[in-house]
C-alpha cells in the first residue's frame, strides 16, 4: 500500500508501484475545494506513460468526503472505464463505505467493468 | 553666483572666446548696450546689433537691463526655448550664454500632460470600478467624460428593447437619464458603435446632422460632435458621445489616445456591470422557479418544509422539495425531497431539470423503481458525473391513518415518529441517480397513525458541523433524538423545531444546504371519533 509521503492535506501524490499500476495516495478532505486538484493529478498521472493498466486511490488517510467529492471519484471510475484502466479503492475506511453504500455507488465503483459512458442525443 | 569661462583672462580675450564659443553668446556692457555677439546669436537675435540695445527677446532685455547680480533666466525665442546664463567680466559687462532647451522643455511639457492623463485614467478607473451598477457607471462615464475630453457627453448603453437608455451629463456637469428619443439610425455613426462589431475608430459628424435630443438644452451651437464606441468584453457596451462647443476637426494625437484608453475602461466597466445585472436577472429568475413551495396541508395530510440555503451560494442551491397533489392519472399525493451535488447555478439548472422531469413522470409514481430508473436515463449524461440524491414519497389517506411509500435514492431514509416516541428508520435504499447505468431501488411501506411523522431531511442536517468546539456533525443520533422530542407535534412544529435545533448546533459555522420535510398525519379532526381501538394517545 502506498502512503502520501509528504503531510500536505490535500495532496494526491502519484507513484509507479508497478509496470502498468499507478497507485494515489488521498490524503485529506475531498470536497467541494479539493476535488478539482485530485481530478488533475489523476489525469496528470495517467498521461505520464500510455500503458497504464490499472489505477489505484488509496483511501486510508482520506477524510470527508461530500457529494462533489462522491461525483469526482465517478467521474474518475467513469473516466478510467472509458481508458481501458481498472479503478479501485483501496483501504475504504467506515465513514466512505458508508457514503458509497448509501448512494448505492459501492458496487458500482468496486467493479471496474469497461463501460461507455451515457452518450447524448 | 557668477563666473566666467574665460576668469583669467582680459576682456578681449572673453570676447574671442565668446566668438568661438559653440553656444550663442552676447556680451552686454555696463552700459546696458550689446557690445558683442558671435554667430550663433546674431542668427538667433537677427535684431541685435553691437552697440545698439538689446530689445528682442523681452525676457532677456529685461535680465540683461538689471546691472546688479544678473541671474539666469529663461524664454521662448522665436519658436524654441533658450535659458540665458550670465558671466560677469572682470572688464566690467555680462556675457549672456544662451542654451537652447526646446528639447528638454517640451519633454516637460509632455510629462506635465503625461502625468495629467496618467491621473485622469487612474481616477477614471477608479471611479468606474467602484460600482457594478450600470446606471452608474454610465454616470460616471458622462461625468468624467464632460470633466475631461468635452464640454458636454452623452452616454447610449445597447438594449434588448428598442429604447436605449442614456445619460448625459451636460456643459454644467448636471447628470440626467432619460432613453434615446429618436432612432438611433438619425445618427451617423451611432448604430455601428452600438453594434460594437466590426469596431469603428471614434468619428467627428457633422454637428448640424445631428437630431436636436442630442443636444443638451442650453448648450448653444455645437461646435464639434465625436461618436466613440466603448469596447465592452466581447460584448458591445455602449457608445459614447462628445459634444464640444469649439470646432476641432479632431482629436489631437494624444487626445485621440487617451480618448481610446478611457472608452476602453469605460466600456469594460459597464459591460462587466452589464454581464452582473444578467447574471442577476438569471439567478433571480431561476430563483424563483426553484425556491420550494409553501406546503400546505394536501388531501387530509400534513405537509410541512423549511429549507436554508447554504451561506456559500446564497439564494439558488442544490437542495430542493416538492409536493404534487393527487391527479387524473396518479391517485397519490407524491413528496419528492432532495439533494443535487455540487453548488451554485450548476447545481441549480439539475435541480430544475429533476424538478421538471419529475412532474412529467407523476403518472408512473405507482412504481418508485421504475420512476428512479425514467428519471436516472433523463439525468444522465457524458459531460459530467454531478449526481442527486433523492426520497420519494407516495403518500395516501386511509381512514385516519396515512399510508406512504418511501424509497430513498441514496438519500438518507427518512424517519419515522411514532406516537410511543420511538423514531425508527424508513426501510428503504436505493441508488443515486444521473451517473450510474442502471438504478436499483427498494420502497418502504409505511403506516402513521394520526400524530405520526414521516421525516426527510438532506445531509445538510445530519452533516451540519457545530457543537461546542464547532467541528463535530451533528449526525444521526442527534437528528433522532431531536425527532423523539417532537412526536406529536404538528408537521410545521417539527420542521421547525428540527431547523432551529439545527441552526443551534451550527452557531456561525459554515453549512450546506439544510432541507426539512414533515408528512404528518393529522389527529385534530378527529378527536371525537376516538374509539378505543385505534393507535396513539389523542391529547396534544
Amino acid at each position: 500500500m502506498t502512503t502520501s509521503p509528504d503531510a500536505d492535506p490535500t495532496a494526491a501524490s502519484p507513484s509507479v508501484a508497478g509496470p502498468h499500476i499507478v497507485r494515489l495516495a488521498l490524503d485529506g478532505d475531498l470536497d467541494y475545494d479539493t476535488c478539482g486538484e485530485l481530478l488533475l493529478r489523476v489525469r496528470l498521472a495517467l498521461h505520464e506513460r500510455a500503458d497504464v493498466e490499472d489505477l489505484r486511490l488509496d483511501c486510508r488517510e482520506l477524510g470527508v468526503v461530500d457529494s462533489t467529492g462522491l461525483s469526482t471519484l465517478l467521474q474518475i471510475h467513469r473516466s478510467a472505464c472509458q481508458a481501458g484502466i481498472g479503478f479501485h479503492l483501496d483501504n475504504i475506511g467506515p465513514a466512505l463505505k458508508r457514503l458509497l453504500e448509501l448512494t448505492g455507488t459501492y458496487e458500482h465503483l468496486s467493479s471496474s467493468q469497461r463501460t461507455a459512458a451515457p452518450t447524448d442525443e | 553666483m557668477t563666473s566666467s569661462p574665460a576668469r583669467h583672462g582680459t576682456g578681449a580675450a572673453s570676447a574671442v572666446s565668446a566668438a568661438t564659443a559653440p553656444y550663442p553668446v552676447v556680451v552686454i556692457g555696463a552700459d546696458g548696450h550689446v557690445v558683442e555677439l558671435n554667430d550663433a546669436a546674431s542668427v538667433l537675435l537677427p535684431t541685435a546689433r553691437p552697440g545698439g540695445r538689446l530689445r528682442s527677446p523681452s525676457w532677456l532685455a529685461t535680465a540683461a537691463g538689471r546691472t546688479a547680480r544678473p541671474v539666469s533666466v529663461s524664454g521662448a525665442v522665436g519658436d524654441r526655448f533658450f535659458s540665458a546664463h550670465p558671466s560677469v567680466l572682470p572688464a566690467g559687462g555680462v556675457a549672456w550664454w544662451l542654451v537652447d532647451e526646446t528639447e528638454l522643455q517640451s519633454l516637460l511639457v509632455e510629462l506635465e500632460a503625461e502625468r495629467e492623463r496618467t491621473q485622469f485614467l487612474n481616477q477614471a478607473s477608479t471611479a468606474l470600478s467602484a460600482s457594478l451598477n450600470l446606471d452608474r457607471c454610465m454616470e460616471v462615464t458622462a461625468r468624467l467624460a464632460t470633466e475631461y475630453l468635452a464640454d458636454a457627453a452623452l452616454v447610449i448603453a445597447p438594449s434588448a428593447t428598442s429604447k436605449l437608455p442614456m445619460v448625459v451629463c451636460d456643459q454644467r456637469g448636471r447628470i440626467s437619464h432619460g432613453t434615446v428619443a429618436g432612432p438611433p439610425d438619425t445618427v451617423p455613426g451611432l448604430t455601428e458603435a452600438l453594434r460594437g462589431f466590426p469596431p469603428v475608430p471614434s468619428q467627428w459628424i457633422d454637428p448640424t446632422a445631428a437630431p436636436r435630443w442630442l443636444v443638451p438644452d442650453g448648450f448653444g451651437e455645437v461646435g464639434s460632435l465625436a461618436i466613440t464606441p466603448l469596447p465592452g468584453h466581447g460584448v458591445p457596451a455602449g457608445a459614447l458621445i462628445l459634444l464640444r462647443r469649439v470646432r476641432k476637426v479632431a482629436f489631437t494625437e494624444r487626445e485621440e489616445v487617451m480618448a481610446r484608453l478611457f472608452a476602453a475602461r469605460a466600456g469594460a466597466a459597464m459591460s462587466a456591470a452589464r454581464l452582473y445585472a444578467e447574471q442577476n436577472t438569471i439567478s433571480d429568475t431561476l430563483m424563483r422557479e426553484l425556491l420550494p413551495p409553501t406546503l400546505r396541508q394536501v388531501e387530509g395530510v400534513e405537509f410541512a418544509g423549511g429549507y436554508r440555503p447554504s451561506k456559500d451560494t446564497e439564494r439558488v442551491g442544490g437542495d430542493f422539495y416538492d409536493v404534487h397533489p393527487p391527479g387524473e392519472d396518479f391517485p397519490e399525493t407524491l413528496a419528492v425531497l432532495g439533494d443535487v451535488a455540487g453548488k451554485g447555478l450548476e447545481a441549480a439548472v439539475l435541480t430544475g431539470r429533476i424538478r421538471n422531469t419529475l412532474h412529467a413522470l407523476l403518472p408512473m409514481a405507482d412504481d418508485h423503481t421504475k420512476m428512479l430508473r425514467l428519471l436516472n436515463n433523463a439525468m444522465r449524461t457524458s459531460h459530467h458525473t454531478r449526481f442527486a440524491t433523492l426520497v420519494l414519497a407516495s403518500v395516501r389517506r386511509e381512514e385516519r391513518d396515512v399510508a406512504l411509500r418511501v424509497t430513498a435514492a441514496g438519500h438518507p431514509a427518512p424517519l419515522i415518529m411514532r406516537s410511543d416516541g420511538t423514531v425508527e428508520e424508513a426501510d428503504t435504499n436505493g441508488t443515486l441517480i444521473g451517473v450510474l447505468p442502471a438504478v436499483t431501488a427498494r420502497t418502504a411501506h409505511v403506516r402513521l397513525a394520526p400524530g405520526e411523522t414521516c421525516l426527510l431531511f438532506t445531509d445538510g442536517v445530519t452533516e451540519a458541523k457545530g457543537g461546542p468546539l464547532g467541528d463535530t456533525m451533528f449526525g444521526e443520533q442527534r437528528l433522532r433524538r431531536a425527532a423523539a422530542e417532537c412526536v406529536g407535534m404538528p408537521a410545521a412544529a417539527i420542521v421547525e423545531r428540527i431547523q432551529m435545533i439545527t441552526a443551534q448546533w451550527l452557531g456561525v459555522g459554515r453549512h450546506d444546504d439544510i432541507a426539512v420535510m414533515a408528512i404528518t398525519a393529522p389527529r385534530g379532526s378527529h378527536l371525537s371519533a376516538v374509539d378505543g381501538t385505534t393507535r396513539g394517545r389523542y391529547t396534544a
